[in-house]
């Protein structure tokens, strides 16, 4: 076999294939047999017509193009790993000359992976954001931890703020009723907003027994669309008061709500928690610093082709997670007043972001010689695979579809992010001083809405 | 008879092609011809030497459609063996 190379604009190339005649006879072989076991012929029992007959019936280019099919996706895969490409899409191919007995001649064009041109990647400068976990955070959890597990008591006294009411009313507007405008027995917290804001509000200070009307401006996004956005006017009868009981922070408590027996371990254990979420919080700030810094430091000709699919694959999520939020991409672009390919369109910047991420984080790996230890694979992929039936038949499909290589390859960015961490020049700041945008660059979510839906 | 009003058409099938490797060509002819007329007909038409005609009358075979039972045409075929070397080339209409 015979290639020869030339490298064309952004990253494309062309092959040049030469095929020997040998190679070419055999397919073409192949390719009437397999033909002759398709075709019908009458007279013939399938796979016994002789080659000139289907060469009368169904014309050489028929049998050419059935050998192509069979020569050229082979010599093809042989010519790119004997040149060490690595394409990204696939080859446009065009056939130059087939004939039997003469070498096959063909053209494919392809997109390659990009260079990357990497900028410094070591000793990148990167802020860390000092931990200080405060008594007032602990005390927020632990005040949080005992408003969930309040009491509530029946009572003579007046509601405050917290309480739990039970009412009945009924609610006129401009002297009418309304859809839901009479409930019995509904339960209600001061304070809170509830169906009906401002309606809990205007009952504190209620006694058992006491009857009041309340003023309530109904939202302008009121269900009731005939009423919304005007003023009601409840008439209700509070018939039970409970008093909302706190209980006093202890041992006792801490037993109660955890499974420690003193209030000091309890609070220890917060601490420590919280200690956790905020060191994880900073690893990730950090991680996101570093590959962004990386990112910005590299040169990549981003392919139109990576971008055009990784918008695609955004666009899919997205039109996923509308409908799991109920509604359809049709609803969207009405409210929106958009079109689903505007909508696309718009992933196309964080898409180009995300594949620069990849391209340049795959770069580094390369350049570093970093690699997934194959332990770590078969662990992740044994967590993976643990809750299927069938484990290891599932890993055997992942190791064909391809799923156990993008396994591998996520894996293999976090080695790198790891690596630049490791490289990578720390400051130690205040707490709220590093730059702190959320999200990791390579799945950051950029929503449509959020771009500003035009 | 008129040669080509004798030889309607090439019999191709896998066993007449099979059988062409032994100079053995089969044609579907007319019912009423001899083997004289066909041994003339190839002769002139295709050029070549005929060294034998063999000749079968193939009767129709009934067919029915549903409920009605019919047959197909029965014909004659003439299995000509022609001199060892020589050629017919008919591939033209399968």
């Amino acid at each position: 076999m015979n290639v020869r190379l030339e490298r064309l604009e952004k990253n494309k190339v062309r092959l040049e294939v030469e095929v020997e005649k040998d190679r070419v006879n055999a397919a073409i072989e192949t390719a009437v047999r397999s033909l002759s076991r398709r075709v019908k012929v009458p007279g013939f029992r399938p796979g016994r017509v002789p080659r000139p007959i289907l060469e009368a019936r169904l014309g050489k280019e028929v049998i050419y193009d059935e050998a192509l099919e069979l020569l050229i996706p082979e010599a093809y895969s042989q010519a790119v790993e004997a040149e060490g490409l690595d394409p990204i899409d696939k080859p446009e191919v065009e056939v130059v000359k087939i004939e039997e007995d003469q070498p096959l001649v063909f053209k494919a064009t392809v997109e390659v992976r990009p260079e990357v041109k990497l900028g410094e990647y070591k000793g990148l400068a990167v802020t860390k954001e000092k931990i200080e976990i405060t008594d007032s955070q602990v005390d927020a959890v632990l005040k949080d931890l005992q408003e969930r597990h309040a009491t509530f008591a029946a009572s003579e006294e007046p509601a405050a703020s917290g309480d739990l009411v039970m009412v009945d009313f009924t609610a006129t507007v401009d002297g009418q009723p309304f859809e839901g405008s009479r409930a019995e027995n509904m339960p209600l917290v001061i304070g809170t907003p509830g169906y009906f804001p401002g309606l809990s509000q205007g009952l504190e200070g209620v006694r058992k027994g006491e009857t009041r009307e309340v003023k309530v401006s109904l939202p302008e996004n009121f269900n009731v669309r005939e009423v919304a956005g005007k003023e009601a006017v409840f008439n209700v009868t509070v018939k039970e008061v409970h008093k909302k009981r706190l209980a006093p922070l202890d041992d006792e408590f801490a037993k109660d709500v955890s499974e420690f027996g003193t209030l000091a371990e309890l609070k220890e254990n917060i601490k420590e928690r919280l200690t956790k979420a905020a060191e994880r919080r900073v690893r990730e700030d950090m991680e996101n610093q570093v590959v962004r810094a990386a990112v910005a430091g590299a040169e990549v000709d981003v392919p139109e082709v990576l971008i055009a699919r990784r918008a695609h694959t955004l666009f899919h999520n997205f039109v996923h997670e509308l409908e799991h939020r109920g509604l359809s991409l049709e609803k969207y672009c009405e409210l929106k007043n958009t079109t689903p390919e505007k909508v696309e369109e718009e992933f196309r910047p964080a898409a180009k972001e995300q594949v620069k991420t990849e391209l340049v984080l795959d770069a580094i790996a390369k350049a570093e010689a970093l690699s997934v230890k194959p332990e770590k694979l078969e662990a992740a992929l044994d967590a993976m695979a643990a809750p299927s039936k069938e484990p290891e038949k599932l890993k055997a499909r992942w190791a064909e579809n391809g799923t156990q290589a993008a396994l591998e390859r996520s894996l293999l960015r976090e080695e790198v992010v790891s690596f630049l961490l490791e490289h990578a020049k720390v400051t130690e700041a205040e707490p709220g001083q590093a730059s702190a945008p959320q999200g990791e660059p390579a799945q950051a979510e950029e929503k449509p809405a959020a771009a500003g839906g035009e | 008879m008129d040669p080509r009003d004798v030889l309607k058409r090439p019999v191709i099938t896998e066993r007449a092609t099979a059988q062409m490797e032994q100079g053995k060509y089969t044609f579907e002819v007319d019912p009423r011809a001899t083997k004289i007329d066909i041994k003339n007909a190839v002769e002139t038409i295709f050029k070549v030497d005929v060294l034998k005609v063999a000749t079968i009358r193939v009767p129709g075979k009934a067919r029915r459609v549903g409920r009605h039972v019919g047959h197909t045409s029965p014909w004659k075929k003439a299995i000509v063996t022609i001199k060892k070397g020589q050629r017919i080339p008919f591939f033209e209409g399968a």
